[in-house]
Order: C-alpha cells, then sequence, then structure tokens
C-alpha cells in the first residue's frame, strides 16, 4: 500500500508540481469531482501551498511561559493537538493547539489569538529537570505519557495527566538527545544518545537501559532517530563525522556507515566520513527511504538508506550550526516536502526535492533551536533564546486580515442601512483595519513638491 | 543577518535597477551620513527620499545601502544612516518590511543587544545612537506594531530578554544595572568599614585628646588668668548699663561709625584716631562706656606688637579710673599709634612736629573748662580693653614646669591630634554618618583649635631667648644666616671698584621714581639725603658718576635712534623716552664699556694669574703677563639687555567647538592647548575662511615693531619697511593672518596690525582660487576616531610589536638558543672524545 502511494505521489508530484499556480483549487475540486483528480492530491497539493511564503503570524500567538531558551517542541502524533516545549531552565509546558483565544495581555493589539497554555512544569519544580531540557517527545501512541531528557544527564517518563515522573533514568554523561520509534509495535525502545559514544536503548517496560549500540568511536551522540518505516532500523550521528544505520536486534555491530565522498577524498589522511563536521541532525523523509544528515560543516546531505549512497543534489548551504544537536523537521504530508532548518536567528527553508534558493524566515531574536511543522493546522512553530514560541503561516495570516476587514464592512453597511432606509444609502465608508492601514506607505506631500522642482 | 550578505545583495539589485540613479543614491547617502553632525541635512534628505519614491525596489536597495553605512565601525555613521532609516521607516511600508526582517541585525548595530558586539568609538554620538534607536524603536512599536509582527516580538525581546526599560528611555540593560549595583555595593562595605574603623578610633583616642585639651587648658588658666577674672562685676554692670559692643567685627564697625561722629563733635582728636581703630577692627574690641551721662568715654587704645608692648592692661584700669588725667596721655598714645604706619623709627622730625602742632591745638580748646575742674561735655573717652591677644610671657624658673608642659600639649594638639580630628571628620562628613558622631568630632574639633589659637596668641618666650635678647635687642634675627655666595669676593679690585659703587646707587636712584614723595615732609629733610641735589652736585667730569654719563648719552641718543638694528632698538626706545616720562623709566646700572666710554682701547681686562708649576716653592720666576684675548674684551666691553617688551592683555578667545556644544573660553595668545592654533572663528566656533587653520596672530617681534614705529614717526622709514619683508616678500597673505579677527584685535587693543591689507589680499586670493579644498574638508567632518586610539601606548606597541622588530627580537634569541646547543653539544662532543 505504501509503495503504491509513493508511486501515485511521485507521479502526480511529475505532473503538477506546483498545484497552486497552475491549477485553481476550484479546478482542482471540477476534477476530482469528475474522478480525475484524487482527493489525497489535492489535499498534498493544499498542505504543500500552505508551507511556502510563511511569515510570521499576525494572529496567531503561543501563550508565553518560559523564562528561559526553547530548546525543544513536540507534537502530539495522536491528536496532532498539543504542543509540548522543553526549556533550557529545566521547565516545561504543553499548549493546545486547537484552542485559540483572544489574547488577554495583548499589549493593545487586536485581534491577536493565542493558543492556550494546557499545563506546565516550571523549573522550581520538584519533579522538573535541574538543568536545560535538551529533548522532549510525546509518547507515539499516546497523550498520557511524555519523555525529556537533558544536560542533567536524566531521562525522564513523565505522567501527563498527573505532571509527575514516573520514571527516571540516569546517565553517566549529558544527554543529547532520546527518540521513541513511531511506528513500533514489537518494542518500545527509547534510544538515547549521550555524552559517551555508546547508544543506550532504555526499555520502559523493563524498566532499565537493556541494550547498548558500540559503534561510535570517541565522544558524544549528538542525534538518534528512529526509522518510519522499519521499527527496528534507527539512525545515529555522533560527533566523530559519522552517520550510522542500526538494526537494533543484530548486535554485532551497525548496519551500514554512511560514507559518499569517495572521490573527492583530498589526501590519505581524512577517512571518509558522513560529514567533515560532527552529525549533528538525522531526520528520515516521509517515505522512510531517505536519511537527511546535518553537520558542522554546514552541509546538509541526504543518503539513500537501502544503498547507502548520497543523494548527488547540492541543498543550499547553511550557517551558523553550532556544536549541538539540530531539532530541523522535515514536512510529511505534501506534495513537495519542504526541510526547516534553525540556523542562527533565523529558520532556512528550502524544498527537500528540488532546493532551489533556500528561502530565510527572520522572526526570532536571538538563535532559534528547534521548530517543527504542525500540518494539520499549516503552521510552523519554533523556539528560540529569546525565550518565545512563534507561530509562522502562509503570508501571515493576511488573507484572514482581509476576511476580518470585509466581514466589518458588511456589518456596518447592514446597520447602515438599517438605520437610515429612508436617506439614500452613503457610499459605506470602510475602514481599514489597522493592520492593514499601517503598512501603506506614506510619503508626504511636501516631497511632492520636491519632486517638481 | 544569516544568509545575508549586504555587498553581494547590493550586487543583486543593482542588476535591475537603473544604474546611473543607484549611483547617485550612493552618493546622496555617503554624503548624508558623513556629515558628522548630530541631525541630518534636511535638502539631501529629500533628494534621497525621492529616489527611493521612485519604486519598491529602490526602497529596498536603499536599505542595504544603509546597512552598509550602519555596518561601518564609526557611531557617527551610524547614527546618521540609522536616522535616515527612521525617517524611511515612516514613510515606505517595503522599507518597513524588510527593515522589520532585518531589525535584529539592525538592533544589534544600534543598540548593543550582543555583548561582544559593543558600538564603536566616539563615544557621545554612540550614546545618541542607542537612546535614539530605542526611542525610535518605541515609536514605531505605537505605531506600527499591529502590521508587523516581528517588531512586536523585538519590543518584547528587548523588553523581556535584554531588560530595555523602554518607559525610562535612558535605558541600562541589565548587565549594566548589574554592574553598577556591584559597585554601589563595593562602595558602601568600603564605606562603612572605613567609618567603623574611625568611630573605633575615635573611641580609643578621644580620651587622650581631651585630657591632653584639659591639661592645655588648665596650664593656660595657671599662666594668663582670664580678664573676665579681674572685672567681672564692673564689666556686667557696664554691659546691662550700655550697649556694650563686643564680638563680631561686623558690630565692631557700626560702633566704630558712632564713635567716628563723636569724635568729630569733639574735635579734639583727628583723623588718625579713628582709621586707627578701623585697622585694628580685627581685633576683637570690648569698648566700655564707662561714663555714658556725660558722653564721655576714654579711648585707650593698646596696640601691641613692636611699639606698644610697654602698655600693659593695668594700665587701663588706671585710666578708667582718672579718666580726665588720662586724656592727654591717651591722645598722645594715639597720636603715636596712629602715625605709626607712616613714620619707620626715629628719624621722623616731621611728625614730631605734627604731633606737636596738633597738642597745642588740643590744649587751647580744653585748658578753658579743665581750668574749672568740669568735665568736657564734648569730650569722649572711649576705653577699649584690648581681647587677652597676643600676650607675651616670660618663662621663669616659677612658671617653667608649666609653660614645658604646655607646649607639650600644643605641639601634640597642633601636630597630631589636630591633622587627625580633621581626617575623621572628612572621612565622616564623606561617609555620611551619624550626626550625633559627627557633632562630636566637629565639638572636638572646635576645642582644639581654641586652644591652638590660644597658644599661638599666647607668645612665650623662653629663658634663653630672653637672655640673648638682653643682650642684642635689635632685631637680628630677623636676617638668616645665609651661605657664602658663590664667585663672592671680599676685595675688589680697583678697576671693578667704580662699578660696584655705582651699583650701590643705581636702586636709590630707582626709589627716586617710584617713591612719590611728599614735598612738605622733604622741606626738613637734610640736604644730604636729598638724591635729587646729590645728583646734580655730583662732579661731571668724573666719568663714573651717573651724571656723566648720562651727560655722555643725552646727544648721542638722535644718532643711535637711527642706526639701531631690530635688536638695539630697545636702547634707544627707553633714552628717548627718558625726556618725557623720567619717572617711569627704569635705570640700569651700566658697566665697564661706559666707564671707559671715551678711551674704549684701554679697557683692562682682568686677568688670571695661572700658576703653571703646582710645586709648593718651584715657581718660575716670573709669571708670563698673559695678553688678554679678544674674547675677553668683547666680555667685558658688550652689555646685555633684557627687554621684555610690554605686557599686552589677550583679548581674545580660543572659541573652537567643545563636546558640549560650548565654545572654548581659554584666552591664549597664540594657541589653545586644547584646540591648537588660534584662528578666527564664526558663531558657530568653526573657523573662518578655508586658509589652514593655523594662525598666529601676534607674534612679539612684531609687535614691538609696529611699537617703536608708532613712536618715532621721524625715523621710522628704515624701521617701518623692516617688518613688511620680514612677514613676508612677496604679495601673498600669509596663512595666519585673517583680516577679520585682525580688525577685532585692533579694535580692542589699538594697534595697527595692517587688516585693511590682509584683507585686500584675501580677497584676491579668493578671486585666484576656487577649488581644490573638497577633499580635507569632507574627512574632517567626522570625529577622528583614530585619533582617540593614538594613544602613546598604542603608538609603543607599534613601535615594539611590529613585525620587523619582533623578528628581529626573535632571530636574537633563536640564535642564542641555537649557540647554547650547539655549544652544549660541541662540549658533549669533546667530553666523549675523552
Amino acid at each position: 500500500m505504501r509503495e503504491q502511494n509513493k508511486t501515485m505521489s511521485s507521479g502526480i508530484y511529475s505532473k503538477a508540481g506546483n498545484p497552486s499556480k497552475r491549477l485553481s483549487i476550484a479546478k482542482c475540486l471540477t476534477l476530482q469531482s469528475s474522478g480525475l483528480m484524487k482527493p489525497l492530491v489535492i489535499q498534498r497539493s493544499l498542505t504543500t501551498y500552505f508551507m511556502q511564503a510563511l511569515e510570521l503570524s499576525l494572529h496567531k500567538d503561543v501563550q508565553a511561559v518560559h523564562s528561559g531558551a526553547v530548546n525543544d517542541l513536540d507534537i502530539d502524533a495522536t491528536e496532532h493537538r498539543y504542543l509540548l516545549s522543553g526549556g533550557s531552565d529545566g521547565s516545561l509546558a504543553v499548549h493546545d493547539l486547537q484552542d485559540l483565544r483572544d489574547d488577554e495581555h495583548n499589549n493593545g493589539l487586536l485581534g491577536s489569538k493565542n493558543y492556550k497554555l494546557v499545563c506546565s512544569i516550571s523549573a522550581g519544580n520538584r519533579n522538573a529537570h535541574k538543568r536545560s531540557i535538551e529533548t522532549v517527545q510525546w509518547y507515539p501512541l499516546d497523550t498520557g505519557i511524555f519523555t525529556s531528557s537533558g544536560t542533567d544527564r536524566v531521562l525522564k517518563i513523565w505522567d501527563a495527566n498527573l505532571l509527575k515522573t514516573a520514571e527516571e533514568y540516569e546517565f553517566s554523561g549529558v544527554v543529547h538527545c532520546h527518540d521513541m520509534s513511531t511506528i513500533a509495535t514489537k518494542h518500545n525502545f527509547i534510544a538515547v544518545g549521550t555524552d559517551s559514544s555508546v547508544v543506550k536503548l532504555v526499555d520502559p517496560r523493563a524498566g532499565s537501559a537493556i541494550h547498548s549500540l558500540r559503534g561510535h568511536k570517541e565522544g558524544a551522540v549528538r542525534a538518534v532517530q528512529w526509522s518510519n518505516r522499519d521499527e527496528f532500523i534507527l539512525a545515529t550521528g555522533g560527533i566523530d563525522n559519522f552517520a550510522m544505520l542500526w538494526d537494533v536486534r543484530t548486535a554485532k555491530g551497525c548496519l551500514r556507515k554512511f560514507q559518499g565522498n569517495k572521490g573527492k577524498k583530498k589526501s590519505g589522511y581524512t577517512p571518509d566520513t558522513t560529514h567533515d563536521g560532527s552529525v549533528n541532525g538525522l531526520a528520515f523523509t516521509a517515505d522512510g527511504l531517505h536519511l537527511t544528515t546535518i553537520g558542522t560543516d554546514q552541509k546538509l546531505y541526504m543518503w539513500d538508506t537501502w544503498t547507502g549512497k548520497k543523494i548527488q543534489t547540492r541543498f543550499p548551504p547553511l550557517s551558523n550550526i553550532k556544536k549541538r544537536s539540530v531539532k530541523f523537521c522535515l514536512t510529511k504530508g505534501g506534495s513537495e516536502n519542504f526541510a526547516f532548518i534553525p540556523t542562527g536567528s533565523s529558520i532556512t527553508s528550502f524544498n527537500v526535492w528540488t532546493p532551489g534558493k533556500a528561502s530565510h524566515l527572520y522572526g526570532h531574536y536571538n538563535s532559534v533551536n528547534c521548530c517543527v511543522y504542525h500540518e494539520q493546522g499549516n503552521q510552523l512553530i519554533s523556539g528560540g533564546n529569546d525565550q518565545r514560541i512563534l507561530v509562522w503561516t502562509r503570508c501571515g495570516d493576511r488573507d484572514y486580515d482581509e476576511y476580518l476587514c470585509e466581514k466589518r464592512a458588511a456589518m456596518i453597511e447592514k446597520r447602515t442601512r438599517r438605520e437610515e432606509a429612508e436617506v439614500e444609502p452613503l457610499e459605506p465608508q470602510v475602514p481599514l483595519p489597522e493592520a492593514v492601514a499601517q503598512t501603506l506607505d506614506t510619503w508626504s506631500d511636501d516631497d511632492d513638491d520636491e519632486k517638481g522642482t | 543577518m544569516d544568509g545575508f550578505n549586504i555587498e553581494k545583495e547590493i550586487k543583486n539589485a543593482g542588476e535591475t535597477l537603473n544604474k546611473e540613479t543607484l549611483k547617485l543614491m550612493d552618493k546622496c547617502l555617503y554624503e548624508l551620513t558623513t556629515t558628522g553632525s548630530p541631525s541630518l541635512d534636511d535638502t539631501l534628505m529629500k533628494k534621497f527620499k525621492r529616489f527611493c519614491r521612485q519604486s519598491d525596489d529602490y526602497v529596498r536597495y536603499a536599505f542595504l545601502l544603509i546597512m552598509r553605512q550602519l555596518n561601518k565601525k564609526h557611531s557617527e555613521i551610524r547614527l546618521s544612516a540609522f536616522q535616515v532609516a527612521d525617517e524611511l521607516f515612516n514613510r515606505s511600508h517595503a522599507f518597513r518590511e524588510t527593515m522589520v526582517n532585518h531589525l535584529q541585525a539592525v538592533l544589534a548595530l544600534t543598540t548593543e543587544t550582543e555583548t561582544e558586539r559593543p558600538l564603536p568609538p566616539p563615544k557621545s554620538a554612540a550614546k545618541k545612537l542607542k537612546t535614539d534607536a530605542l526611542h525610535a524603536l518605541q515609536l514605531w512599536h505605537d505605531k506600527y506594531g499591529q502590521g508587523y509582527k516581528k517588531l512586536v516580538v523585538g519590543y518584547n525581546y528587548l523588553k523581556n530578554c535584554k531588560h530595555v526599560d523602554f518607559n525610562d528611555i535612558r535605558t541600562q540593560n541589565q548587565a549594566e544595572r548589574q554592574r553598577i549595583e556591584n559597585e554601589e555595593k563595593r562602595k558602601e562595605k568600603i564605606r562603612t568599614d572605613k567609618l567603623a574603623k574611625v568611630l573605633k578610633d575615635i573611641a580609643e583616642l578621644k580620651p587622650e585628646i581631651e585630657n591632653c585639651a584639659r591639661e592645655a587648658e588648665s596650664c593656660l588658666q595657671l599662666l594668663l588668668p582670664t580678664l573676665a577674672d579681674f572685672v567681672i562685676p564692673l564689666w556686667e554692670e557696664s554691659a546691662a548699663a550700655d550697649k556694650t559692643v563686643n564680638g563680631s567685627s561686623n558690630e565692631n564697625t557700626v560702633c566704630e561709625s558712632q564713635e567716628l561722629h563723636l569724635l568729630a563733635d569733639g574735635g579734639t582728636h583727628n583723623q588718625t584716631a579713628a582709621t586707627s581703630v578701623t585697622t585694628d577692627s580685627r581685633e576683637n574690641q570690648q569698648i566700655q562706656d564707662l561714663t555714658p551721662d556725660d558722653r564721655q568715654a576714654v579711648n585707650s587704645e593698646i596696640l601691641n606688637g613692636n611699639k606698644a608692648v610697654h602698655e600693659t592692661s593695668s594700665v587701663d584700669v588706671s585710666v578708667s579710673e582718672d579718666n580726665m588725667k588720662a586724656t592727654p596721655k591717651e591722645n598722645m598714645l594715639e597720636k603715636d599709634t596712629g602715625g605709626s604706619g607712616k613714620h619707620e623709627s626715629s628719624d621722623d622730625s616731621d611728625a614730631d612736629n605734627a604731633t606737636e602742632d596738633e597738642y597745642e591745638d588740643m590744649d587751647a580748646s580744653e585748658d578753658n573748662l579743665f581750668a574749672h575742674g568740669l568735665p568736657n561735655p564734648t569730650f569722649n573717652l572711649v576705653l577699649e580693653l584690648p581681647a587677652p591677644g597676643p600676650v607675651s610671657i616670660q618663662v621663669t624658673t616659677d612658671n617653667r614646669d608649666v609653660v614645658c608642659s604646655l607646649t607639650d600639649a600644643s605641639k601634640l594638639i597642633t601636630n597630631n591630634f589636630l591633622p587627625q580630628v580633621v581626617r575623621w571628620l572628612e572621612i565622616l562628613g564623606k561617609n555620611g554618618a551619624r550626626s550625633e558622631d559627627i557633632k562630636a568630632a566637629i565639638d572636638l574639633k572646635r576645642n582644639l583649635e581654641d586652644i591652638k589659637m590660644k597658644c599661638m596668641d599666647l607668645k612665650l618666650i623662653s629663658m634663653e631667648q630672653k637672655k640673648l635678647q638682653q643682650a642684642d635687642i635689635s632685631d637680628d634675627d630677623d636676617f638668616e644666616e645665609v651661605p657664602e655666595k658663590e664667585g663672592y669676593e671680599p676685595h675688589i679690585p680697583q678697576h671693578l671698584r667704580a662699578e660696584y659703587a655705582l651699583k650701590e646707587k643705581a636702586p636709590s636712584l630707582l626709589a627716586v621714581g617710584t617713591v612719590p614723595l611728599d614735598k612738605s615732609k622733604l622741606v626738613s629733610v637734610n640736604k644730604h639725603w636729598s638724591l635729587k641735589d646729590r645728583i646734580s652736585t655730583d662732579n661731571v667730569s668724573d666719568p663714573t658718576s651717573l651724571a656723566a654719563a648720562l651727560a655722555k648719552i643725552k646727544p648721542k641718543s638722535s644718532e643711535t635712534a637711527t642706526k639701531t638694528s631690530l635688536g638695539s632698538s630697545s636702547v634707544h626706545t627707553t633714552t628717548n623716552s627718558e625726556g618725557q616720562e623720567s619717572t617711569t623709566v627704569p635705570v640700569v646700572a651700566f658697566g665697564t664699556d661706559l666707564a671707559y666710554w671715551e678711551t674704549p682701547d684701554q679697557i683692562e681686562v682682568p686677568t688670571v694669574v695661572k700658576l703653571d708649576s703646582l710645586h709648593r716653592f718651584w715657581t718660575p720666576s716670573e709669571t708670563e703677563p698673559e695678553t688678554p684675548s679678544q674674547h675677553d674684551i668683547a666680555a667685558v666691553k658688550n652689555r646685555i639687555f633684557y627687554f621684555t617688551g610690554k605686557f599686552e592683555p589677550v583679548k581674545w578667545k580660543c572659541r573652537a567647538m567643545m563636546p558640549n556644544g560650548k565654545l572654548c573660553e581659554r584666552m591664549d595668545r597664540v594657541k589653545c592647548p586644547f584646540h591648537g592654533k588660534i584662528v578666527p572663528r564664526d558663531k558657530t566656533g568653526k573657523p573662518n575662511g578655508e586658509q589652514h587653520p593655523s594662525t598666529s596672530i601676534v607674534i612679539p617681534g612684531d609687535k614691538t615693531s609696529k611699537r617703536s614705529k608708532e613712536q618715532h614717526p621721524s625715523t621710522s622709514v628704515v624701521d617701518d619697511i623692516k617688518p613688511e619683508k620680514l612677514e613676508g616678500n612677496d604679495e601673498e597673505l600669509p596663512p595666519w593672518q585673517d583680516p577679520e579677527l585682525q580688525r577685532e584685535i585692533e579694535l580692542a587693543t589699538g594697534h595697527d596690525l595692517g587688516s585693511a591689507r590682509s584683507q585686500k589680499l584675501l580677497d584676491k586670493k579668493v578671486k585666484g582660487k576656487g577649488k581644490g579644498k573638497g577633499k580635507g574638508k569632507k574627512k574632517s567632518k567626522l570625529t577622528n576616531i583614530e585619533a582617540i586610539k593614538n594613544t602613546s601606548r598604542k603608538r609603543l606597541e607599534n613601535r615594539i610589536f611590529n613585525k620587523g622588530s619582533m623578528k628581529r627580537v626573535c632571530s636574537t634569541l633563536d640564535s642564542a638558543d641555537y649557540r647554547r646547543v650547539r655549544d652544549k653539544f660541541a662540549y658533549q662532543f669533546h667530553y666523549s672524545l675523552q
């Protein structure tokens, strides 16, 4: 089934690359009703449409809770509703992405709305992490559990309803990352990458780290990621510049090391590694056939997980990839998928398959730490060192502005009609919403005079 | 600014737009931002805005250009660029969008949000930039917050994360505030520590000080009982009866004016008494009106010091008892004291005469009533009892112990305790001690000072000194022992005698001019003392005498004047002006050349006998007389005159613009130590004209020549040309001359500096030259930040750490190392052979 889907999507992909431009929505709908186009295709193309031209949303905001940098974000996989965020001060917060309410503390701004906070664990809490949280993740099957780990060397499993830790696992080094498989049915492992080169597999049912994967050389493991195609496949990346693929059922060693620079070896000294710097980020593509890696050499590579070969596409160069794990995301549901990578104070985004020019999203002050794409809400959510979680939507919800404007105009028109029925209807003056009014040019007239001279 | 390269973007943007316009924009912005002034040029700004209006692409391009300027490492450029940005931000949506997109970069460059990227040098501009940027951000947020989300985010970011206080635009970020707080805490701690220490000290030392003070006081009491001890009842009575004025000098003067009035009524006292009273008003006087009904007062004034030491307080009492008798005596006393200001010692016969006269006057008026035994109704007698001021006490065997302990105590107080207390007070005051502590310390200090003053007033004459004084009453001790001067010869050679003799006379001659003597006094002066007579009667034939010298100079003066060069012109200035105002001319003693005026070839040079043989007995039979060299003769012949010129007060100011916006108020003659040579400047302090800013307005040589020109209109043919030639042979205006300033100075000083001429030259120059000064100007508009860096340390660093010297040092060290290694190896090799 998945194979079938894949071929289909790719077929449409080549046919209607950018439906928003080529085919209007109405036409797509008529095609669908006539059976010429599958609904999934329309859905995908629409999703893709919303992934482009992202801007800071004028109306949506996430209620501010963190008093430190926001280090990681995760949206639950079951309902796609709850946003989990972990801060550098050890605090955790859960926001409801379906509960958009008017902002009470909006600093006099009209029409701005907030995603309400559901619950939070502040930094002073007894159960909270003592130091910075590096990774947070929902339990894939339920919103009753989530996990978090951080520089206090502890991986915690939380009961989301009680907001208490159910289990704690302590490690010898800083926990850089952990991951639970989203598709696993036969196991329940949490892969943990720490300061040591050994990747630990924690089984919550057993209550301990039952398995360790040795293969990385000296140094920390900065990225772990379960495959979304095969539940036993795990990818890891470390500061030994290698990204590796493991089958957790075989204890002998890694399945594959990604090496692809054979042709470009400069001298005999440098080993053929995945990156020229440590591998800090890993992500499988939506179909699970490819793996993208990000290294401190400021590059993004894509690898074929079957053959282990590098995909020969030139990805735009990144910047400001620091020596910590990069929480970037690849979108899944669109006909064309995008990568959103936090690079310094901006988010770099480009099409994964046809990377042209990268676009940069400027909005955070100081550096961006993480971003996650919320496909059900067609929005990108990012967290950064400026203690904010920002929401990015297509064109920053200008359409909504216009809609509001029209609605208000209609309302006023109706009212005037009713009140002054006998008086000849005046040309209703459409008041511009302030947000629109503010975006108009105001060249002064005295400059005009100057112009004439 | 990730993935954002300004130069690249500018290049990209330039491809689609009109190249000419872009170039013009570039130039326009460059001019706008390099003015260095805190506000923008309006016309240029309008021009720039006109460019931007053409399309949004130009606006975006403008943003890139502004970003480029904002990246410059000069706060003035950044400030101007930010002001341009602010202007455009309020106009164009496109600009707002791009600006808001890159707001972080802009903020980093303008508000110092990143600690590792501080604002560049000119500090005042940087400060202004920061506050202005934050202020602008606040305004933008209020005005455009709804339309631009990132602006709001940025605003909140600064507010929440960087803790910028937008309500208080002075804006210190948290780090700064923290630092200040820490500093204050530290200071507070130091203060409290100091305070505690001082208080402890005070607690420790206070008993000791008080003991000492008590001791000194009791010693004083023993030595010199106060007046109050004797006359308490009388004094109190009189105080009740009449207004007794004592205390401050203010009240005293009032009292004295009354007194003056009374004295005038009486007509018996002359003015001198009153003056003597006023001059001594500083002294604490006690005036006792003993018989107020009769309006009689005995004015007995005892001056102490050199003149009236013999009068003691006991005299006062006697005077007050029989005031009638005291009157003439009292008067005499006043005469003495009043006249004492004028006459020096015993020699004044004229003063004696005067007193004699007044005596008679007074006697005539008083005799009538006095003969009848009646008190004179108009007669005033004011009795003034002086404060127990400087009283000298002789040290005898009786009181020696007391005096000893007193001196010890006073020494201890003045040398140790008083400075200590003063220091304490200082520390207490500075560190905000409690008022009680300070008050206690002040009381202590006052007490000590009181004792100190008393001890100082009390003149203690020790026994040894007394003996000495008896032996030699004259004020020999006024002369200090001076070591014998180098080159002092007790025996003056024959040929130099004349010179020495004249030298003695010179000061007396000076005195004739400077000290105006009263004719009436001079009448009685002995002829022998009159210097004028002596001069006239002196033998003119004697060539060494002053009269002869003057006689010789007079006819020659006109000749010398015509011949003189610039250096000797001063000579005839003095000689010539002698005729007009002989009194003010300083006369310089003349030397051997004048002595041998008529026979210049006979001048003897003081010969030095050189004993070649250093043996004690064996000497050559006759030492050959050394022939004086030409050089020696010249040394004797030549005379050196130091001409200092006349002091001209400086009447101009530097008037250079200072950073605080004021003009420099320094009044230097040629060069201001802060702003260089003084140049003419307009109202805003900018140098006038495009000349190089190097002007010396009045050079002394110039001035003297000018003055001499005024003084000798008849002989100035030569002189008049000279300064012209000196100043410049060509007909060009010297760079330091500015006609306007010259005119001003001329108006102020009344000297002709030739402003008209230089004005003409300036006009000519302006016509001739049109351009060619633009480049230098452009650079000078901005504050030179390199100048700040140009410290001595920097220069030394450049010297020491430059590549060449480093290399040299390294090579030297390397070679030394190498040599050591080589030697070591050689030694080892040597040993291994053995």
